[in-house]
């Protein structure tokens, strides 16, 4: 066991909060909040100069081969700075699974060089979170196959030209490709809380690749994978807002002292450091249960770190825009939008009951069914 | 980075696991599990025990009569001793004055006292909070006046735990009266509690039992020689100590074994008990005690194995450990119901008619949450760690 980060490690976080912290300040981040895509599409080509869009596929693929560590580092950064580009969608999520899949290069050489977005599409009007269930079915039509249903609130869905969309085949659960301009496809595209942009999915008999059979235990590991990345996402927000707190806390006077001579105000921020520092372990706990061990034991762990990351980011950020007083509610604020960010990252893959009593269920144990 | 626990790691864990079959007493392992305070004999016993293997001090250099393994190997034999249901060893000999006696002590310190530290044929005790001086540690009033080639203490101590049971005492002391204790007027002294002038009176605590005690120095003759380091370091001993004390104090391997007694006391009492225990309601809170408890156990790995020596993750990790404990004792005793009302004496338990006819148990329960309470307060409280936290991290 070691903490330390590798040679390789260390450059990519130094080449990373470089880019927070030189081409992505918080005025970017609100630009990038108001333009079409929801972020900027120069990063994007920036990212993949950088080869951040190629980490994670596979040497054999093309690729770099990063662990999930890795890409967490990246997504820590990002975090940090507020940057809504669709990484975690595209460049981990999707580029894992169309490898997996095998019969994608092309597509994979398309993401690494920036030119392809694709996104997941697994929520449903009525699945709260539930990846097995699944109401969207396909069925064999001229010799491929066709969707029909739904899908709800797609994690960078906006901006996708493909998506990845599970569906119910015959009795299984089954991964398709589609195009975002296929035909029997209607897209409805709009915003979320934290600026950024999804889509509702609608399939009328949308002619569709399949990418995988029998899905369920791969589509819930990519799931549990984007969790993490979301959970280093959350990491670095958390102590962005943080910092961004004590700074303010030095600087505001009020009943002719700084806010900083209050005790009740500076015992808040160090509350809010042992959130983060406990969210932080639970994290790399996260990443160590994904990478070895049983399927179940790494649910409960995603779902651990899940719980921990939620509950701190709520205290941390809503601390934050507490801490701030009045101008913690406006919009030219940073620290709102931290907090945003965390509200949607807490109901994105699973929200704190969905984690809470999936963990419970793998740890504890359903006595009562039992 | 690497995540995981090695094949070797594994391979030590089973390899320890095997050695420590069958090597505490029973009844010592009944004693722990009811968690009341380990008796003096208990402590004995098992030093010995765990010195008879070498592994007494586990944590310390080689150098020094330590084992030689690696953090993690340590934490991992830790880990195995709590759940063969060993007693945490006295924690003032190995923790406390052993490593301030190889770190600061003479050569002739160290001769004199180390080894009895490790056999465990001396028990040490801490004199450092006072009636006047609890978390303000830096207002120590018990003076030492130079007097030729002594010292002579006047002054009082209090919450001085296992001070019943030490044969010696290092001491905080003011040597200089004019000077702030962080600039020189603050000395370590250890003595016998045998020294003439000492009085040692009990304290009992609310859970009933007796830890702690109130030490009174009247005139207390103590040899120069038994200075720790220089005159006037006595604060930089006592930060040496307390950011060790934070880490160790987060217990995890402890906290563990509690945590898996818990599990099986909910499912036995809910047999027990039939419906009347809502098993859901206790399920979901053990569950988040297991989500926090691992939270901690990595929060201490990564403490342990990068060693960022950061104070403020020291004081997060005291914060969070000692809510932690008082949260699961509390569980504990609202699992047992309304037995969790009966004031059990530790002396009765090997009676068979008990009051409310207990589970083995049930017994210490109650007193241990009381007893928990302290753990917030004691080692420097959760407000001061607050105050480390927000001063160290955040320059506030």
């Amino acid at each position: 066991m070691d903490f330390s980060l590798s040679d390789e490690q260390a450059m990519l976080k130094d080449s990373v909060m470089r880019f927070v912290g030189d081409r992505h300040g918080f005025d970017k981040a609100r630009a990038h909040a108001t333009a079409a895509d929801g972020f900027s599409r120069d990063d994007w080509a920036r990212f993949a100069e950088l080869g951040w869009l190629m980490l994670m596929i596979p040497e054999a693929q093309g690729g770099i081969g990063g662990r999930l560590e890795d890409a967490a580092i990246l997504m820590e950064g990002f975090g940090r700075g507020l940057v809504a580009a669709p990484y975690a969608s595209t460049a981990v999520v999707a580029a894992g699974l169309l490898a997996r899949a095998g019969g994608a290069d092309d597509l994979l050489a398309d993401i690494a060089g920036g030119e392809a977005l694709v996104a997941l599409a697994t929520e449903e009007a009525r699945s709260r979170y539930d990846l097995l269930h699944v109401e969207t079915e396909a069925r064999v039509a001229d010799g491929g196959f066709v969707l029909r249903g739904a899908k709800i609130v797609v994690p960078d869905g906006a901006s996708a030209d493909r998506f990845i969309v599970s569906a119910r085949l015959s009795k299984t659960i089954a991964l398709f490709l589609l195009a975002a301009d296929a035909p029997g496809l209607e897209i409805r595209r709009y915003r979320t809380i934290d600026g950024r942009r999804a889509c509702d999915l609608a399939f009328a008999d949308a002619p569709a690749r399949l990418l995988m059979h029998d899905a369920a235990e791969t589509l819930s590991r990519a799931v549990d994978e984007a969790s993490l990345l979301l959970a280093a996402e959350a990491v670095g927000g958390m102590q962005a807002a943080i910092e961004l707190t004590a700074d303010y806390l030095k600087t505001r006077q009020q009943f002719g002292r700084t806010l900083s001579k209050f005790q009740v105000l500076t015992h808040r921020v160090a509350d809010m450091f042992v959130k983060l520092e406990n969210a932080r372990s639970m994290l790399l706990r996260g990443l160590a249960a994904a990478g070895g061990g049983s399927a179940e034991a790494r649910a409960a762990a995603v779902s651990a770190t899940m719980v921990t990351i939620i509950q701190a980011g709520e205290f941390v950020c809503g601390q934050a825009i507490q801490l701030h007083g009045g101008i913690g509610m406006a919009d030219e604020n940073a620290v709102g939008h931290y907090y945003k960010r965390l509200r949607a990252i807490a109901r994105t893959y699973g929200d704190l009951d969905f984690h809470r009593q999936r963990h419970l269920r793998l740890t504890v144990g359903d006595r009562s069914a039992a | 980075m690497d995540l995981s626990f090695s094949p070797a790691d594994e391979a030590f864990r089973h390899e320890i696991r095997e050695a420590l079959r069958g090597l505490v007493p029973p009844d010592m392992a009944r004693r722990t599990r009811q968690g009341f305070h380990p008796t003096k004999a208990d402590l004995k016993l098992w030093n010995r025990i765990l010195n008879d293997h070498g592994w007494a001090a586990a944590h310390w250099p080689r150098e020094h009569g330590g084992s030689g393994w690696t953090p993690l190997q340590v934490h991992i034999f830790e880990e195995e001793c709590a759940a063969a249901d060993a007693p945490f060893p006295s924690y003032f000999g190995l923790r406390l004055v052993g490593p301030l006696l190889y770190t600061f002590g003479s050569e002739a310190q160290q001769c004199r006292y180390i080894p009895d530290i490790l056999t465990g044929d001396t028990f040490w005790c801490q004199g450092f909070s006072e009636p006047s001086s609890g978390s303000d540690l830096a207002s120590v009033r018990t003076t030492a006046v130079r007097d030729g080639d002594t010292y002579v203490v006047n002054g009082q101590k209090l919450w001085t735990t296992e001070a019943h049971y030490a044969d010696r005492m290092f001491c905080l002391v003011r040597t200089d009266p004019d000077l702030p204790p962080q600039k020189g007027g603050l000395s370590m002294l250890m003595f016998p509690m045998t020294t003439p002038g000492i009085t040692v009176r009990p304290v009992i605590t609310i859970d009933g039992g007796h830890s702690v005690n109130e030490i009174f120095f009247e005139n207390v003759r103590v040899p120069a020689e038994e200075l720790l380091g220089a005159e006037g370091q006595g604060w930089d001993h006592a930060k040496f100590l307390l950011a060790n004390e934070r880490i160790t104090n987060a217990h995890v391997p402890r906290a563990k074994r509690d945590l898996a007694l818990l599990k099986e006391m909910a499912a036995r009492e809910a047999a027990e008990q039939g419906g009347g225990l809502d098993l859901d309601e206790v399920d979901r809170r053990i569950a988040q005690l297991q989500i926090d408890l691992d939270g901690l156990e990595w929060s201490v790995l990564r403490e342990v194995i990068g060693g960022s020596g950061n104070p403020a993750i020291a004081s997060g990790l005291k914060i969070i450990a000692s809510e932690l404990q008082q949260r699961m004792t509390e569980l504990a005793v609202d699992i047992v119901g309304v037995r969790g009302r009966i004031a059990y004496d530790e002396a009765d338990l090997d009676r068979n008619d008990l009051p409310g006819n207990p589970p083995d148990y049930v017994p210490g329960l109650a007193a241990r949450q009381l007893f928990l309470r302290a753990t917030t307060i004691y080692a420097g409280s959760n407000e001061i760690q607050r105050g480390i936290i927000a001063k160290q991290q955040f320059g506030l």
